[in-house]
């Protein structure tokens, strides 16, 4: 146990003295961070206000009338089918603003106690009002849109004789924070930074062995294990280290996120980060017992970063460019790393969340099953050299 | 530390072999032999011998084809960890790291086995005090001069004060101070009990230090004694080395006809250097008879060289080719 710890050691003190290696590991991220700022860090969001608009509606009413098309349920699923609505029940208040302020929804609908019974006209009250909550970033059209509609709706169905019910409505916007482009596209470039990271990863192992260092430690009493935790760990903190001067970087160019508390997203990036870690070290590990020679593991890897880059949605958010691929790539931990970002950086998630739970969970399944592979790999790694 | 079966045998080898399945290399052909504890034991051959690969699958890095490798009683393949205990490898190569100094290197390494950091300190000291490298013993690896390297190589295999020490050509491309040096450390190491397997392609080497030599030649070892009965065996006395201004043929056809001479019963040809070579026991005093008769053959010298007895001739005795460095 203790020898892992020196191999870690080890490779942090050779790699500090390696003063190429070390000018490199700090001025690429800085370089590839501000690139992404510089183009991404001016432009405004445009594409946070959809065209097909989600509304939620929260129904306070214990009510209920005989008449079913005169119901709150009748009313919503109207709305819903209309081609640029998605209506959503929610269940309190309180979930229904915090899902406003995760854009999960652009609005949403409280109807009051009382609204069915009112409806059909078995009460007395001579006015009923339902209230309709924005987003203070959603414009004016997107509202008038969303209100003339809800309105006209429940209008439509409700006074076949205009005047002979009023239903009232008022607005109300709440705050929440205009997301830049830059910190939409945080969590992916940030992934992008640590996963290219491997190519470091897979030159000094495939050097090593090269050398005949690991056939010279593999004849003393350490295990393969020993060697590849100690490797992951001198990695994982230059990760680290990557990793802070990305987000330094990128907050220099407008990166702001946003989080539930800042403790829990830090505490929630660094165990996103030492899964990514596991996984892509006992990657690095496995191609390099392919490749063999630092030469063809430094391109090789390549073959593996283009898709896993591609498909995480890294650069290019999927939900815009190929929605159709979602279903299929949830399961590769890029994807899953880039999703744990953005619910802790821009969705506002506690870390806690069951869903980033639930993500961690996929991820050290992942990263766990390839760290096996890559020990039973390495005896046969560390030996054939030639 | 606890001697299994006969408490002698450092190392055991039995029915050995190995083929690269990378070109199906069969590069070593049943090779079986043991070293005592306490021996110098050296592998003498030219490249490609096969020494190098004897030496992975003794010191547990290379699987074998077949056979078995006992060290201190325990197999390589099924106690492998309880062999690396008693081991010390020193690669044919320079492995270390160049980026840590030689301290730092010894330390390292060192960490790899269960031993006290106190003691392993210590020992780090010690040996590079032992081989002259105080001076550079926090300089960068990188940083040494190729004799210096060799010498870290060397230490490193040392580090965990193994019982059984493989080096497989510790002496390389050394200058002779150097190589003197190192002789005189591994002497050193017998004298304390050590157990010394050295690979070589160096004769005076091999004669010098070791108690037994194996002559390893294509995978197989085609002679083992003490250097001292090698020579007595083997090299047939000294030898004296002709060139000639004749054609080859010519020179060949003169010395059948006169094989009845005494002088000339062990002459062999060496193709590829147009040598002619005549062992002969005392061979300085019988150099003026032999000029005499082949000046009657009416041949012509080009050039002449007289060599004492050595390994080398052993080895052209038992192979017909010379043993180059
Ligand atoms: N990894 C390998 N794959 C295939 N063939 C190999 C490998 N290693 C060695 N060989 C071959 O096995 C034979 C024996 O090689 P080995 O390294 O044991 O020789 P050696 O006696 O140590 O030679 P040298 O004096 O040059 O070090 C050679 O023909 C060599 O080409
Ligand atoms: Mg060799």
């Amino acid at each position: 146990m203790v020898k892992l710890w020196d191999v870690a050691v080890k490779n942090l003190k050779t790699f500090s003295r390696d003063r190429k290696g070390l000018l490199f590991t700090i001025l690429i991220p800085i370089l590839f961070y501000s690139i992404m700022g510089i183009v991404f860090g001016g432009m405004e969001n445009n594409n946070n206000e959809s065209y097909t608009y989600s509304v939620g509606y929260v129904d306070l009413d214990t009510t209920s009338a005989e008449n079913p098309y005169l119901s709150t349920s009748y009313i919503c699923n109207t709305i819903d089918e209309m081609e640029n609505f998605i209506m959503k029940e929610i269940e309190s208040n309180s979930s229904a603003l915090e899902q406003l302020k995760n854009k999960e929804i652009d609005a949403y609908i409280i109807f009051p106690q009382g609204f069915e019974l009112y409806i059909n006209r078995t009460t007395t009250t001579l006015e009923k009002t339902i209230e309709i909550i924005y987003q203070d970033s959603t414009s004016e059209i997107s509202r008038t849109i969303i209100s003339s509609t809800i309105m006209g709706v429940i209008n439509g169905i409700v006074n076949y004789d205009p005047n002979a019910v009023k239903i009232e409505h008022v607005e109300q916007t709440i705050s929440g924070e205009q997301i830049s482009q830059l910190t939409l596209g945080t969590p992916g470039y940030l992934m992008y930074g640590i996963l290219s990271s491997i190519t470091g990863a897979v030159i000094l192992l495939t050097s090593e062995r090269k050398d005949g260092l690991l056939k010279r430690l593999e004849s003393s009493q350490i295990t393969p294990g020993d060697i590849i935790m100690g490797h992951m760990i001198s990695n994982t903190i230059i990760i680290m280290l990557q990793f802070v001067i990305g987000v330094g970087t990128l907050s220099l160019f407008g990166f702001r996120p946003i989080f539930h508390d800042i403790a829990s997203m830090l505490f929630g990036i660094l165990i996103t980060v030492i899964l990514l870690a596991l996984f892509q070290n006992a990657l690095a590990f496995v191609s390099s017992t392919i490749l063999k020679t630092p030469e063809a593991a430094g391109g090789g890897i390549w073959l593996l970063l283009i898709p896993m880059m591609m498909f995480s949605g890294a650069f290019f958010p999927l939900e815009l460019v190929a929605p159709g691929l979602i279903p299929y790539v949830g399961w590769i931990p890029t994807r899953i790393v880039v999703l744990i970002f953005q619910d802790l950086m821009i969705n506002g998630l506690a870390f806690w969340h069951p869903s980033i739970l639930l993500k961690f969970l996929w991820l050290s399944l992942e990263g766990l099953a390839l760290f096996l592979l890559a020990v039973i790999m390495y005896r046969k790694f560390a030996q054939s050299s030639g | 530390m606890v001697l299994q079966n006969n408490g002698t045998i450092a190392l055991e080898i039995n029915h050995l072999k190995k083929i690269y399945p990378d070109g199906n290399v069969h590069a070593v052909e049943d090779i079986s032999f043991s070293v005592k504890e306490g021996e110098i034991f050296s592998f003498l051959g030219p490249n490609g011998a096969g020494k190098s690969t004897t030496i992975s699958i003794a010191s547990t890095t290379l699987k074998p084809t077949a056979g078995t490798v006992k060290v201190f009683g325990y197999d390589v393949i099924s106690e492998t960890n309880k062999v690396r205990k008693h081991i010390g490898i020193c690669p044919q190569d320079l492995v270390f790291y160049n980026n840590l100094t030689v301290y730092e290197n010894l330390i390292f390494f060192g960490k790899m086995y269960k031993r006290p950091l106190k003691e392993l300190k210590k020992y780090a000291d010690f040996l590079i005090s032992h081989v002259g490298l105080d001076e550079k013993r926090n300089s960068l690896a990188k940083k040494l001069s190729g004799g210096m390297k060799r010498r870290l190589n060397l230490l490193i295999a040392l580090v965990n004060d193994p019982d059984l020490i493989f080096l497989d050509e510790p002496t390389a491309g050394l200058d002779p101070q150097t190589r003197r040096l190192i002789w005189e450390f591994l002497l050193n190491l017998k004298k304390k009990g050590k157990t010394v397997f050295l690979t070589t392609h160096y004769m005076d080497e091999a004669d010098y230090l070791s108690d037994r030599v194996a002559i390893i030649d294509h995978g197989k070892i085609i002679a083992l004694d003490s250097p001292f009965d090698l020579k007595r065996e083997y090299s047939g006395g000294d030898v004296i080395e002709f060139k000639f201004h004749e054609a080859d043929t010519t020179v060949q056809k003169k010395f059948q006809e006169n094989s009845q001479q005494s002088h000339f019963k062990n002459v062999s040809y060496i193709d590829e250097d147009n040598l002619f070579r005549i062992a002969i026991h005392n061979g300085l005093l019988t150099i003026p008879d032999l000029l005499k008769d082949i000046q009657e053959m009416n041949l012509h010298i080009s050039d002449m060289n007289v060599k004492a007895n050595s390994l080398e001739n052993v080895f052209i005795n038992l192979t017909g080719r010379r043993l180059r460095d």
